[in-house]
């Protein structure tokens, strides 16, 4: 099976000189103290895999705190005719894991686990530019790292708003 | 570790060893004053607990506000109460304070049976509820806002030992030139405009009555900066207290960042993973210092 998912990657992602590459970030992001870059291809036909990595300075005044996320997506995309754009859906899946400190130190880590089902649409306008609102359904688990809070698993309905910048055919 | 969705599941089914009292009443003269009462698994006779006043503009908002922090709290070994109380117009200021004092008084006169340390208490509020978590917090021995109900006759109405103030203001009359030109909303909470109740707007300020014994403070607010959190860090510390203030970054009041940048959900600016952290710090520097 991993052999077959491999073979049909490697056929997938064949040519590669012309196929799709977005390079995205969430900006608003950095109005809130991070920063989130994508790297995103194709996979196969109407498949595509994003990878993330984000960070963030969320706490501000007495505190200061560092969140570090890593993430990826398997999307598909159901247009035969344009890969990587249009609509999509995608299953998301990441981990944050954030410390905040005060005057004394540290005082605390928290790891996030995220899956999501995400609904997107890709739009690209002038050639390169690249516009990808979603909407994600799905749970983060929490996990207080000092053992003193219950880890706990919520639902989570998240949106974002992707801007990239594509490269390729 | 389990994953999320196979959490859920189990939750859905049994989750964990909380259990939760609902429209518990603590004042039987009125059909709002009830309270939901998360309680840890186990018979330990005097736990540390949090008290949640929800927000909602003093003229909405429910008690299940604090629906996914009640179970976290009571998994982590807290009691945790979230309470409703009058609201605008039936809850004219002081009447919604006096409801939260009374739900206090409540928990104590109930210690025994719910397993609470009476002398353990912490209160937190949001936004509406965070003004009247920390007047409670600061000002719950106050004659003037001292509640007539049968939980407080005779009992002493010492403050509580700690205090979550969640993007909520502090000043209320500095609240009332903030708000715009529509001042409705603020006329409404006390029936007038500060001009017209000057002392009204004081008692209803918790920076108003900044003392040297108040308890320790965690102040959270978001980007919209609701009137006067710096000012009461500030005036807290002045005096000597524990007070600290954490600003959250990109939180919209109502609408969160997690820990994917630039991707936001509908939740609380206490509820993210940072204010969470100061959160579990206070309580495990206060009410839960031995453990809960």
């Amino acid at each position: 099976m991993i052999k077959a998912v491999a073979v049909a990657l490697v056929l997938g992602s064949g040519g590669a000189q012309a196929e799709p590459e977005v390079i995205a970030t969430q900006p608003i992001a950095f109005v809130t103290r991070g920063v989130e870059v994508s790297y995103e291809r194709l996979a196969a036909q109407k498949w595509s895999w994003v990878a993330m990595v984000g960070a963030r300075l969320a706490a501000e005044d007495d505190y200061d705190s560092s969140t570090f996320t890593l993430g990826g997506e398997l999307r598909w995309w159901p247009r035969r005719r344009t890969p990587m754009r249009g609509p999509y859906i995608g299953a998301h899946a990441s981990a944050g894991h954030t410390t905040v400190s005060d005057e004394m130190g540290t005082i605390g880590a928290s790891l996030e686990l995220t899956e999501r089902i995400d609904v997107g649409w890709r739009w690209r306008v002038m050639r390169h530019l690249t516009l990808a609102p979603s909407l994600g359904v799905g749970t983060i688990e929490e996990v207080d790292e000092t053992g003193r809070l219950a880890t706990t698993a919520r639902l989570t309905v998240a949106f974002g708003f992707e801007l990239g910048w594509w490269h390729g055919s | 570790m389990r994953s999320p969705i196979a959490s859920l599941l189990v939750c859905a089914a049994a989750c964990s060893g909380s259990t939760v009292d609902r429209d518990v009443v603590y004042d039987a003269r009125f059909g709002e004053t009830t309270m939901d009462i998360y309680l840890p698994d186990g018979d330990q006779p005097a736990r540390p607990t949090v008290l949640f006043v929800h927000g909602g503009s003093w003229s909405g908002g429910d008690k299940d506000q604090f629906f996914r922090m009640g179970p976290r709290l009571a998994d982590s070994g807290f009691v945790a109460a979230s309470i409703n109380y009058r609201l605008v117009p039936d809850g004219v200021f002081p009447l919604d304070a006096m409801d939260c004092i009374c739900s206090l008084a409540f928990l104590r006169g109930h210690a025994a049976e719910y397993g609470i340390d009476p002398d353990r208490i912490a209160v937190m509020g949001y936004s509406a509820g965070a003004q009247l978590a920390s007047l409670v917090g600061i000002a719950s021995d106050d004659p003037e806002l001292a509640p007539d109900c049968d939980a407080a006759a005779g009992q002493s109405l010492a403050l509580p030992a700690a205090v979550i103030s969640g993007s909520g203001p502090q000043d209320m009359r500095a609240f009332w030139n903030d708000v715009g030109p529509d001042k409705s909303v603020v006329d409404s909470i006390f029936g007038g405009s500060p001009s017209q109740l000057p002392d009204a707007y004081d008692l209803a300020s918790p920076i108003t009555h900044v003392r040297p014994d108040a308890p320790p403070y965690l102040l959270i607010y978001d980007v919209l900066d609701i009137s006067g959190n710096a000012a009461m860090r500030d005036a807290l510390v002045a005096d000597g207290t524990d007070a600290h203030l954490m600003e959250v970054a990109g939180s919209l009041h109502v609408l969160e960042e997690g820990d994917d940048p630039g991707e936001y959900e509908v939740a609380m600016a206490i509820e993210t993973p940072v204010a969470w952290i100061a959160i579990e710090d206070l309580l495990f520097r206060t009410i839960a210092k031995g453990g809960t």
